[in-house]
Order: C-alpha cells, then structure tokens, then sequence
C-alpha cells in the first residue's frame, strides 16, 4: 500500500488582518490519494489551496509539499504542482491552443515539447476540435475542461482542483470526474475543494470538513456517513 | 412525532422543510410497523449520505 506522506501541514494559519481564514490546522496528505476540502463558504478552504501552490505566504505554522518547506522552496514545489483555480483565468482573447503555450512559458517547458503536450492535453479534455476557438466562444464546461488540460502541461505530481465542477452541467462534470479518476490512475496526488458532497464521496479517498478556518472532522467519506448519521434516513 | 420518537429511541429526528427525516440504523421492518399505525404520505427510505454528515456537522446557517 501506498503510504508516504506528500504533504503535511503543522498548525497552518492564515490571517488576513484581523480575520482568521485559516486557524491552526493540521493534515496530511499521503501520495498518489484524493483528497477533498469540505466546508461552507468561508470555511477557510481556498486560503488552505492558495497556501499549498505556494500563491498566499503563510502567518504561521509549517507547510511542506514533497518534502520542500512552502517558505523556503516555492519555485521547487511550483514546477511539481498543477493548479485548476476556482475562477476562470484564461486569457479571453487568445484561442484554446495560445492559452496553453503562452502558460507553458512560465515553466520554461521548450516550444517542440510543450507544443505537442499540448495537442495531448486538448485530446484527453475532448477539447481537440476547439484547438483555435477563441476563449469567450466556448462554454462553461469547455473553460473548465481548458484549465484542466492547462494545469497538466508541466506533467505535475500533485494536481490541485479548487472547485472543479461549479457550475457545470452533468455531462462536464462526469466527463471531470472521469478525468480526474484516470489522473489518479496515472499516480498524481489529488487535492480538491468541493461543495458537491456526492462529487467528494465519489472522487475522494480522504477528506476534511473544515468551519470557521478550523477542521472539524476528518476521514474516508463512508466512515463520516457510519459514525455520524447512521446508515439509513 | 412521538410515535417516531418511541420507535426509534437512538435515533435521531430532524424536522426539514415539511418532512421528518429520521436517521438510524434499523431495519427496514420497522417501517413497516409504524406505517400500520400512522399513515404517512410519502415514505422514503435511503442511504445516509456525506450531505448529512455536513449539514450535521456545519449547520443549516448560511454564512457571508
């Protein structure tokens, strides 16, 4: 069984002046899991995956991703980790494929190389036949796809999907799941944040419930639904 | 109400949005009973869900 510790946070805390987001948590995340990021709005959730990619500094606590510590090695863990974030950042008015080399730029990946991941990536979102759409004629379910695919370019071990499906109808957000479920597959560690509960009981190996920047319960989601609520309602 | 209450004394009842959810871990059969006894409308019966476990742990307050 696959049991090493990728990602291990110590009393991580975020203020943002005098409001808390983030109190003092501790977890950890084991290689090649999913793992989700449950909570109301506000919970602290996004704060926590803003910290983890190395975006927001810490207030104080300890944080380390594949053994790099957060405030020392953020260019280190940038290169291993991919980020879908919540809100839609693409570039609108570049086509799908532009989107995508113009990132690969940030990862120094070569022109040959990233060109031909990204014709990849564009085949495994079904995102081929939009190669030279520009971004404000696609859909919801195509911009999300699009940062999926974006988020793979630099081939990361650990994927972070902040709110994967919001907002997607039921096709796209299967078509996700699936992906996300192959990607696993593939060994990348998954980190999510959802407010889908039957989206974190299906993708999720571990999850967190977090309120007020705290952790209020943690496990395997079939565990949660025994030990707090019975089997049947 | 109360009959609920009698019926399924570890369990625990919760009033949302006209309907009385009463989660638990016995048998199905025992729905049956009460059934004969009071007759219910609708009559649902599922698998707990992660749903609950939030809404149990985080409460029906909005937030923001």
């Amino acid at each position: 069984m696959r049991s090493e510790v990728f990602m291990e946070a110590e009393n991580l805390t975020k203020n943002f002046s005098d409001l808390v987001a983030v109190d003092s948590i501790n977890f950890k995340i084991l290689k090649g899991e999913c793992f989700g990021f449950l909570g109301p709005n506000g919970a602290g959730k996004t704060t926590t995956m803003k910290m983890i990619h190395c975006f927001l500094p810490l207030t104080s606590g300890r944080l380390t991703v594949a053994g790099m510590d957060v405030a020392e090695n953020g260019r280190g863990i940038k290169k291993i980790i991919g980020v879908a974030p919540q809100e839609n950042n693409l570039d609108p008015d570049f086509t799908v494929f532009h989107n995508l080399m113009v990132y690969a730029r940030y990862f120094d990946i070569p022109k040959a190389e990233a060109e031909k991941r990204a014709e990849e990536l564009l085949k495994f979102v079904q995102l081929d036949d939009k190669r030279d759409v520009i971004i404000e004629h696609l859909s919801a379910g195509m911009k999300r796809r699009l940062i999926l695919a974006r988020a793979l370019l630099n081939e990361p071990q650990i994927l972070i999907l902040d709110e994967p499906t919001t907002g997607l109808d039921p096709q796209a957000r299967h078509l996700i799941w699936d992906k996300i479920r192959s990607l696993q597959k593939q060994g990348v560690t998954i980190v999510l944040t959802s407010h889908y509960m039957d989206e974190a009981a299906q993708l999720c190996d571990r999850l967190i419930i977090m309120d007020y920047g705290k952790i209020i319960e943690e496990g395997k989601p079939s565990d949660l639904i025994r030990k707090h609520v019975g089997e049947e309602v | 109400m109360q009959l609920l209450e009698q019926t399924f004394h570890d369990a625990r009842l919760e009033v949302v949005g006209g309907k009385i959810q009463v989660f638990t871990n016995q048998p199905r059969g025992v729905f049956a009973k009460i059934l004969k006894e009071v007759p219910f409308k609708e009559v649902v019966i599922r698998d707990a869900n992660l749903e609950d476990v939030f809404l149990k742990l985080t409460g029906r307050q909005l937030r923001e």
